[in-house]
Parts: structure tokens; sequence; C-alpha cells
């Protein structure tokens, strides 16, 4: 039987090309994903792991995703603990190297001599050791142009910077420890990164004390908020927080590469029916000689299998040049990706087969068991009578009906699953009676068609001589499209109304932040004096425990406050917050702060150092853009003795009005220095978010793009076959007198009306599913909303004009084979 | 008559039956009845021929009663095992061990060569040819140095050997030839025929061949004449002439005959 099988793709390979391509594709995706998240995981891994090679255990905050920093103080204590050698604090940060047009951002990092914790070594002159010194990684001062003794203007925390390049750096067999290149600064430096207080980011330690033993000893001593864990843990960590492009974007290509392949699936049913169609007499044959129905249902699975395993070998090389090949490009646009691009894994080999190869196998077996259906006395006839399967789908037009009735009505209703379940009901109905459809399609369009001669009414003809065909066809085009369209239409609704509701929320016009310990001193005075600039509320805030959950603290003058931001206090009062007073964030349903405190309740603050005091809840905020940002306010007294002297954090800036851009250009001139301050819009978040939707729209867009190209392949397939089988047909036509012209633009107008079917029936299916998904959102459970569906009329349009296209690039090859058929050969031809 | 054939007695003598069996084809206004109620027995170890003109039902009566197609009305017996309402699978397990069938196109696996073909029957049983009855078969039939030759690169006359190789490499019983020689010319019709006519009388074989040349027909041991889906005559070892005077008869007046059972009194010692 093996034999047989194999025996039967040899004659019938040209047939199965476009199995292959759509399986291909498909198994390629999913393995270049695979291997292309594989190699930024195991490449960060190596680095990390390179990095921390002899770090027996790292103390760092109990919250590490919080932030949060560790004290200078404790360095010294973890430093005494009984089996440590060495307690080295470690800092990054980020330093600019100004270039008069361009600022490049480097990492910056407090200078250590080579050592176990810190492999990074002066190659070419000395280490850095006055402040207005650093050492910079060879790659970096290659690509920059600099050399040992050139003076460069750094923008650093504390902001400009003049300094000296006295040493080049190497880390490991490698150039720089970080991506982004390493700038080295004497280690009393750190105020470059942090903008102030000496705090590190963690402590590496070096010990040759058992894990357990050393961990516990280094609890025992270190505050509350810190946290010490062993070498194994700190690495899985970093490597997770390094890779969390790649964790994300691992599962979101491998869910497309399967939504890809289940449109292989359309594809690979449809070829394996008009090949068994096409071979019913060789199978009736087999039958008639003595297979039983079950064998050759097994030799059908059987071509499916060593279709599907072949070509998913080949999926599995093609990916991996596809990954090498996507890595390229991304270093092509700038985009320097860790690793070499590519790492074949066996998981990645294993899953690649199995679900190519499982795809093609479910796919093939209608066909198996059309092929077991064949009488041998078919074997005998002269010619194969050609089976027209009546549509079975008008049920199915009922449950269409159902599908659209049950999703309004839930729709309507605001009941989420049922609506999924509904949505579910309504596709799975639309693609089953699409061969229904299918012939209204072609009634519909034959007077208009059919006035533009003999070929089109042909065309009209073919598309409903095998309504389960065309339709199957168009099946694969439908996915796409429909996916394509509600992914527009209903993520166009809720970012519409997302971007409304953020935008709803008061903020302050601008907001000065900074990312490393606090804004420069002199910065704020600057502010102040602005022309333009009506006020100012400058923010001191921390991390710390509230009621022993990780939150942010903030200090402020609540006169500046009330002048500058938009907060507004929903109850009691912030006028005169006194030493153990706090303002928290109203959480819509009552209370406030994350324990949901009533006006009057004590809340328990807690320091990173370890230092807790009791305030009592005085004003509940509006939950609003800036009170999310001050979270939890105290009054600045009561912050100093808590958290030690601190420069502000944050500044909000009310500019006068109409002068808002002209203030914003020019706060943006006075933090250009500072390598860690940012000027951003109060209302920045609804752009933001607007930017964040449209970005995630196109991309899901663009990669549900490679089902259309599956769909594509699909009718180039059916065209194809449908040419061979009507070979006779055609050459019957040609010989009464049809041009080559003619016979052509036939086949154009199959394929057309085909994509056009496709392209039309899975907008209509997308758009109505994301009306009915996003109207309870848009409309809110009362119904108050304001906001209408988006429709992009722009957008859709071009998605039906795609269909036309594809149809049109579909038929080109087909077209060509058409007009290039000898007459005579296809008349004598059985 | 019906009751005796709804009772269907074992019939030691037969390889195979069928009582009373009629086949349409179409519904409504194009059904065309194509046998007509009926009822046939082919003796062991005897060269049976069925003739009658085009459209007469032959194919289908043999078609039927290999168990290739069901009849739509009416018992068929293969041997003392009734396969009227055999399940598919079960059908095609008695047919491969007990027929051989012989097309008028060869109907050779074109992607295979001649000795795969000749032994694919026995491979879709997964038993292995025995090497000896091979080596007889085709050396009997003149192609064992055909056999690595796909269908395409031989003859007619060597396509239906092979065809025929592939009906006898199992050792059936019983053999049945839809016009085995309606393709080929006459030395390659004078060959196969002779080469049925020794599997009847060298091996003890049953062969049911259907033919429509009085020629081929004349070597049968009985012709059982079809016409309109009915049996008009059935004759006993009968020679070309009678058989030409016989057709001519038909063709050119189809005789007024009632249902087989109350036909003419001549029926042949097969009929039941």
């Amino acid at each position: 039987m093996f034999e047989l099988a194999v025996e039967s793709l040899k004659a019938n390979r040209s047939r199965l090309i476009a199995t292959v391509v759509a399986i291909v594709i498909g198994v390629a995706f999913l393995s270049a994903g695979l291997m292309f998240t594989d190699a930024i995981r195991s490449s960060l891994g190596a680095d990390i792991e390179r990095a921390y090679a002899d770090v027996a255990a790292v103390v760092r905050p109990s919250n590490p995703e919080f932030g949060g920093n560790v004290p200078a103080t404790v360095v010294d204590l973890v430093g005494e603990v009984q089996g440590v050698d060495e307690a080295l604090p470690e800092l990054e940060g980020t330093i600019g190297v100004d270039q008069g047009d361009d600022i490049e951002q480097l990492t910056g990092r407090l200078w250590s001599p080579e050592g176990p914790l810190s492999p990074t070594r002066i190659v070419e002159g000395e280490a850095p050791t006055a402040a207005d010194e650093v050492a910079i990684d060879r790659a970096s001062a290659e690509e920059l142009g600099l050399a040992v003794g050139d003076e460069v203007s750094l923008t650093t925390a504390l902001g400009a910077l003049d300094a000296t390049v006295v040493g080049l750096t190497e880390f490991g067999d490698r150039d720089a420890r970080d991506n982004a290149g390493t700038i080295s600064i004497p280690a009393d430096q750190f105020a470059l990164l942090t903008g102030g207080p000496e705090e590190y980011d963690r402590v590496l330690i070096a010990s040759d004390e058992s894990p357990d033993v050393l961990i516990a000893r280094l609890d025992d001593v270190l505050p509350d908020g810190l946290e010490a864990v062993d070498h194994e843990a700190f690495v899985d960590e970093a490597v997770g927080d390094a890779a969390i492009f790649a964790s994300f974007l691992r599962p979101v290509l491998t869910g497309f590469s399967l939504l890809a392949l289940f449109v292989c699936g359309f594809v690979i049913a449809n070829t394996f029916a008009v090949v068994i169609a096409q071979r019913t007499r060789e199978l009736a044959l087999l039958r008639a000689v003595g297979a039983t129905p079950r064998q050759v249902r097994r030799s059908v699975r059987l071509e499916g299998l060593v279709v599907g395993l072949v070509s998913s070998v080949i999926g599995i090389g093609a990916g991996a040049l596809l990954a090498i090949g996507a890595a390229a490009v991304l270093r092509a646009f700038d985009v320097e990706l860790p690793g070499a691009g590519v790492r074949v894994t066996v998981p990645t080999i294993v899953v690649g087969l199995l679900v190519g190869t499982l795809v093609t196998l479910v796919s093939v077996n209608g066909a198996a068991r059309r092929a077991a259906k064949v009488p041998p006395a078919e074997a005998m006839r002269d010619a194969a009578i050609e089976a027209r399967p009546r549509p079975r789908s008008a049920a199915w037009l009922v449950v269409v009906a159902v599908g659209i009735g049950g999703l309004l009505a839930s729709s309507f209703a605001g009941i989420g699953w049922l609506m999924g379940l509904t949505a579910l009901v309504f596709v799975i109905g639309l693609f089953r009676s699409t061969p229904l459809i299918a012939r209204w399609v072609a009634h519909a369009a034959r007077p208009i068609v059919g006035r533009r001669g003999m070929s089109g009414r042909l065309a009209v003809d073919n598309l409903e001589r095998n309504p389960r065909r065309s339709s199957a066809t168009a099946n694969a085009l439908v996915i796409g499209v429909l996916l394509i369209s509600l992914v527009t239409s209903a993520g166009g609704t809720i970012r519409d109304e997302l971007v409304r509701q953020v935008d709803q929320l008061s903020g302050s016009d601008l907001i000065v932040t900074s990312s490393g310990a606090g804004l420069p001193e002199g910065l704020v005075d600057q502010i102040r004096e602005t022309d333009g600039v009506s006020a100012v509320a400058p923010v001191s805030a921390a991390a710390a425990l509230i009621d022993g959950e990780p939150g942010l603290l903030s200090a402020a003058d609540t006169t500046e406050l009330d002048r500058a931001s938009g907060l507004e206090v929903s109850q009691g009062s912030i006028e005169d917050l006194g030493d153990d007073n706090i303002a928290i964030v109203e959480i819509p349903g009552g209370g406030g702060g994350n324990g949901a405190a009533q006006l009057g309740e004590s809340i328990e603050i807690t320091t990173l150092g370890g230092t807790t005091s009791t305030f009592v809840v005085t004003a509940l905020l509006e939950p609003e853009i800036d009170s999310l940002i001050i979270s939890n306010l105290v009054s600045p007294a009561a912050f100093e003795q808590l958290m030690g002297p601190r420069p502000a954090t944050h500044a909000f800036v009310d500019a006068q009005d109409d002068r808002e851009a002209e203030v914003k250009d020019e706060l943006e001139r006075l933090a250009e220095p500072y390598s860690t301050v940012f000027v951003t819009e109060g209302n920045f978040l609804g752009e933001l978010v607007r930017q964040v939707f449209d970005f995630l729209i196109a991309a899901v867009n663009g990669l549900l793009a490679m089902s259309i190209l599956i769909a594509l392949v699909g009718i180039i397939n059916t065209m194809s076959l449908s040419i061979l089988e009507r070979r006779r047909e055609i050459g019957l036509l040609r010989a009464v007198g049809m041009s080559a012209g003619e016979a052509r633009r036939m086949v154009r107008w199959e394929s057309v009306l085909i994509a056009i079917f496709g392209t039309v029936v899975g907008l209509a299916g997308g758009v109505f599913i994301g009306f009915c998904v996003t109207r309870p959102i848009g409309g809110g459970p009362t119904g108050e909303g304001t906001i209408g569906f988006s429709l992009e009329w722009g957008r859709l349009g071009l998605v039906v004009l795609a269909g036309v296209l594809i149809g049109l690039i579909a038929a080109m090859i087909p077209a060509r084979r058409v007009a290039r058929l000898g007459i005579v050969e296809s008349i004598r031809a059985e | 008559m019906m009751s005796a054939v709804s009772d269907a007695p074992p019939m030691p003598g037969y390889a195979a039956r069928a009582y009373d069996v009629t086949q349409r084809f179409g519904e409504g206004d194009t059904q065309v009845v194509a046998l007509d109620s009926v009822t046939l027995g082919f003796e062991w170890g005897r060269f049976t021929a069925i003739m009658g003109p085009s459209g007469s039902g032959k194919t289908t009566l043999v078609q039927g009663m290999a168990g290739l197609d069901h009849f739509t009305d009416g018992r068929v017996f293969i041997g003392e095992v009734e396969i009227t309402r055999m399940p598919a699978q079960a059908l095609t397990m008695m047919r491969r061990d007990h027929l051989g069938f012989i097309f008028q196109s060869y109907n050779l696996v074109p992607s295979l060569t001649a000795a795969k073909n000749i032994v694919l029957p026995l491979k879709l049983a997964k038993q292995r040819a025995d090497p000896q009855v091979f080596a007889e078969v085709t050396e009997r039939l003149r192609i064992a140095d055909r056999l690595d030759h796909r269908p395409s690169e031989l003859s007619g006359g060597q396509q239906q050997r092979v065809a025929i190789a592939r009906a006898l490499v199992a050792r059936p019983a019983l053999i049945i030839a839809d016009e085995p020689t309606g393709n080929l010319d006459s030395s390659a019709t004078i060959e196969v025929l002779s080469l049925l006519r020794s599997v009847v009388d060298d091996d003890r074989r049953t062969v049911v061949m259907v033919t429509h040349d009085p020629h081929a027909a004349a070597r049968a041991d009985r012709v059982v004449m079809l016409a309109d889906g009915r049996i008009v005559d059935d004759l006993v070892a009968p020679d070309a002439a009678t058989l030409i005077d016989r057709l001519g008869e038909i063709e050119i007046a189809p005789p007024q005959v009632g249902p087989p059972e109350d036909g003419p009194a001549e029926a042949g010692p097969g009929r039941l």
C-alpha cells in the first residue's frame, strides 16, 4: 500500500504543488517564529550567564518588577555577612553621547576593576578615576569615532558633562556587555546615573558558601523590602526580563502560524478532493482487483501523510532561512537583535513536523473517505461521470440565521460568553453555507458578467458547476478577510472608545519626568522661570510598601499641586495634610488605595529601608491621570522624615492658554542635556493608546495577510486543477472557435468571481461580528456611550479591491496554461 | 417461481448464481432497466460465454455477479455464500479470495510495472505470491520478459495477458472476463481465448466470458444470450455459425419473450 501511495504521489506530483507550497509556508512561518524567539532567548541567556557567572547570590528589592533600589548602607551590611567574599554594588543607567545632531544612548555602568564579579576589562588606556573620565567599549568607540584621549559631551542624570575617554573596554570575549554599548564611569560618580542619592540596582555577592546557607544569612541582616536570591533564580529572572520581547512575540507568532495552517487545510482538502475525483477510475480499479474500502482510505491518508511530512521538512528548512532573513532585514533597519537569528532546537523540529503533518492528515480525511466510497464498477465506465454534489447547505443557512440572531441578541444583552459562542456558530454556519452562497453569486453575476460575452457566461457556469469546490476555495479567503475586517473594525472601535475615556480624564498640560532618581536641582527653577509657564508643582516620589503591597508614595506642596495639576479631591481635603495624614486614590465602588481604605482609617507605610509609619486617610482623590501618577500623597515633611531628603522625581507644569506647544518646546530644550529627563504632554495617554492600538491593528493585519497569501495559492491551485480536469471541454470550445484570449478571459473571470465572493463574504462577516462584539463596549452597560461603530470605509474598500487583485493575480498562471493547451491533444486526452 | 427464489436452496453445482436480479439505472422518465428479473447460474469447471447486442445487459450482469456492483433487486451467491447484502469490506475479501476479473480495457495501474500489477491483488490481501505459480503463469502467458515494463510500454495483447495473469495468480476458482478480446487484433484474440480455454480444461477452473464475437463465444462450453435485459437463449457448445444466426435474429427482431423463467423450453443445463 505504501508503494502504491508513493507511486500515485509521483504520478500526481504537479497537482500537489499547491498543497506543498501551502504547508511549507505555514510550517516555515511557525518554525521561523520558534527559532527566532529561541535564538533571542538563548543568546540573552548566554549573555546574562556570562555576566553573572561567578555571582553566588544577589541582593535586590523584594519586588523587582516594581522597582526600588538598594541603599548604599546595605552594601557594607552584606559585606560583613559571614562567608561573603566580596559584595559589589551594580548600577545601570543611561548616558548619552552628544554627536552634535543626535544623541547616542549607551548603557552607563559603574567601573570596578576586573574580577570574578566584574568581567569587563580595560584593553587600551586606563580605568576612569576622575569625575570627568569615562571608559567606553571598543565597538561603540569605533562606531562613534572615539579614541583614547578624545573629549566627549555626555548627557547624564545630572545634565551635560564634558568628559575625556581614558580607556577602551571589552567584556569576556565580546566587545560590549550591553547591546546598546557600555560606558563606564568611576564608581564614586553614581550620581551621574541616579541623579543624586547613592543607591544601587542590586548588590552582587561572591561566596563559596552553599547557596541555602548564604541566602539565609543574608536575609537575616537585610531590611524589609530587600531580599537575597541565589545565582540560578537571579539568572532566570534576568533572562525573563531581558527576553520579555521574545516571550511576548512567541505566542503571537505561533498563533498566527496556526491560523495560517488552518487556512492551509482548505487548500489541502480542495486539492485532494480534485485529485481523488480525477482518479476515480484508478481507485475503482483497485477496488475491483481486491482493495477493501479501508485499504483505499488508508492509501489516500498515507499520501497525505507523505505529502505532509515532506512539506513540513521543507517548511522547517524554509523557516530557518526565513528567520535568518528576518534578522537580516531587522538589522538592515538598524534593529539590533541579540542572537545570530536562528536556533534550531529539537522541540521546534518536532512541533513543525507534527503540526504540518497533522494538518495535512486531517485535511485529506474527507477526500480519503470519499475515495473509499468509489464503487468498483466505476472502473469499467467509459468516461468518469462528473459528480455534481448537490450543496447541502440549506440547513446551514439556518445555522447562520441562528448565529446572526444570537449574536445580535447577546450583543444587546451584553452577555460576553454568549457573544463568543454565537459568533462561532455564525462563522461555522457561514463556512458551511458558502456552496449555496456560491450559487447565488453565480446567479447574480450571470446577467452582469454574461453581457461580457461567451467567456463570462462560461466562467459563471464553471463557478456553479461545482459550487462545493468554488466555495472551499473561497472559504480560505473568507477566513483571512473575515479576521482582518473584524480586527480592523472592532479594534478601531475599541481604540476610539478608550481614547475617548482617557481624554475625559483631567491632566496637567505638561509633565516633566525623571527616569533616574530625580529632576536635577536647577531644572525645576529653570522651568519656573520659563516664559509662558503659569504654575509648576514638583513632586517627590519613592517606592514603598503601602499596607504591605508595593506602591508609590508621593509628596508635594498641595497649593502648587492644585494650580499645576488636574488633581481633584472627591472626599475630605488635602489643604493641610499633617505629618500623619495621607491622601489616596479612590477606587470606583468605594474606598481607596490598595486595601480600599475608607476616610479616617489608617494605613501602614513601610520604606524599602525597613522603617514603618502609620498614616490616617484624610482625603480620597478622583481617579484621574495626575492622581494615578501621584498614587499616595503625604506632606513633604512627612515624606522627608520617612525617605530622607530627595529631589523631585517629576513636575506638573501648567502653561498659559494657547502657549502649550511653545512651552513644551522650551522645556524639551531645557531637558536635553539630561539623559534621564523627559517632557510629555498631560494627555499623552490618549495619544499613546491610539498609537499602540494603531500599531497593534496594523501588526495583526500584517500577520493575517499571510493567511491571505495561502488563500491566493489555493485559488491558483483550484483554477489550475479545474483546467486540467476540463481539458477536453476547453479543447472542444477552442475547436469550435473560442480564441486563446477568450479562454484566458474565461479563467480570469472565474478566478475574480471566486476572489470577490470570498472577500465580500469575509468582509461582511467580519464587520458584522466586529459591530456586535464592540456594541456593548461603546454603549456601556447603561447605554450612555456616545461613540459610534468605527467603520473605515476607505480601508474596507481597499480590502475588496485587494480581493479583485488577488483574483487577477491568481488567474495569471492558469490563464497562461489554458491558452497554451493544444486543441487536438486536449480533445484526444482522456 | 418466486417462492423457489426466496428459498434459494444450496446448489453445490454452481460457482455463482443470480436469482431474479433486476438492475435499473436513473429515475423517472430517464429510467433504464438494464436487467429484468434474470435468474442464472454458472456451473463449476465450465467455460460459459454471455452474448448479446450492445445494451443487452451483459456487463451489468457479470459485474453484479462478481460483486463489483449491487443489483437493484434479486439475490447473488458466490459458491454457497450469499453476497447480496454483504458489507463492502467483507465483499472485497470474498472477491479477492475467490474471484478473478478481466476487463476489456485491461485496467492496469499505469504507475506500476507489469510484475507489480500482477501481484497487486495478493499484495492487497497481504499475501505473498507463490513464486512457482507466478513463474508458471507468466511463462504460460509469455510475459516473463516484459515484467519490468510499465503498461504504457506494452502492446494491447501484452497488456491483456498481464491483466489475465493478475486474475490467475491468486488461483481463484471463478474467473469472470468482460469482453477480454474487445480491444485485441485477431491473433491476440486467438491467443487469449486459448488461454481461457486451457484454464478451464487444464486447471479445472470456472470461466465466464462476456463477448459480442460469435467466434469467441464458440470456444465456450455454453452460451447464454441476452437481449434487452433478459435471457433469450441458452445454448450448449454451439458453433459460430449457429451463434451468428441467432444473433442476427435477435438484432433484427427482438423476440417477444416473457420473463426468462417462462421463456423458451430449450433452457440449457445451466438455467435454474
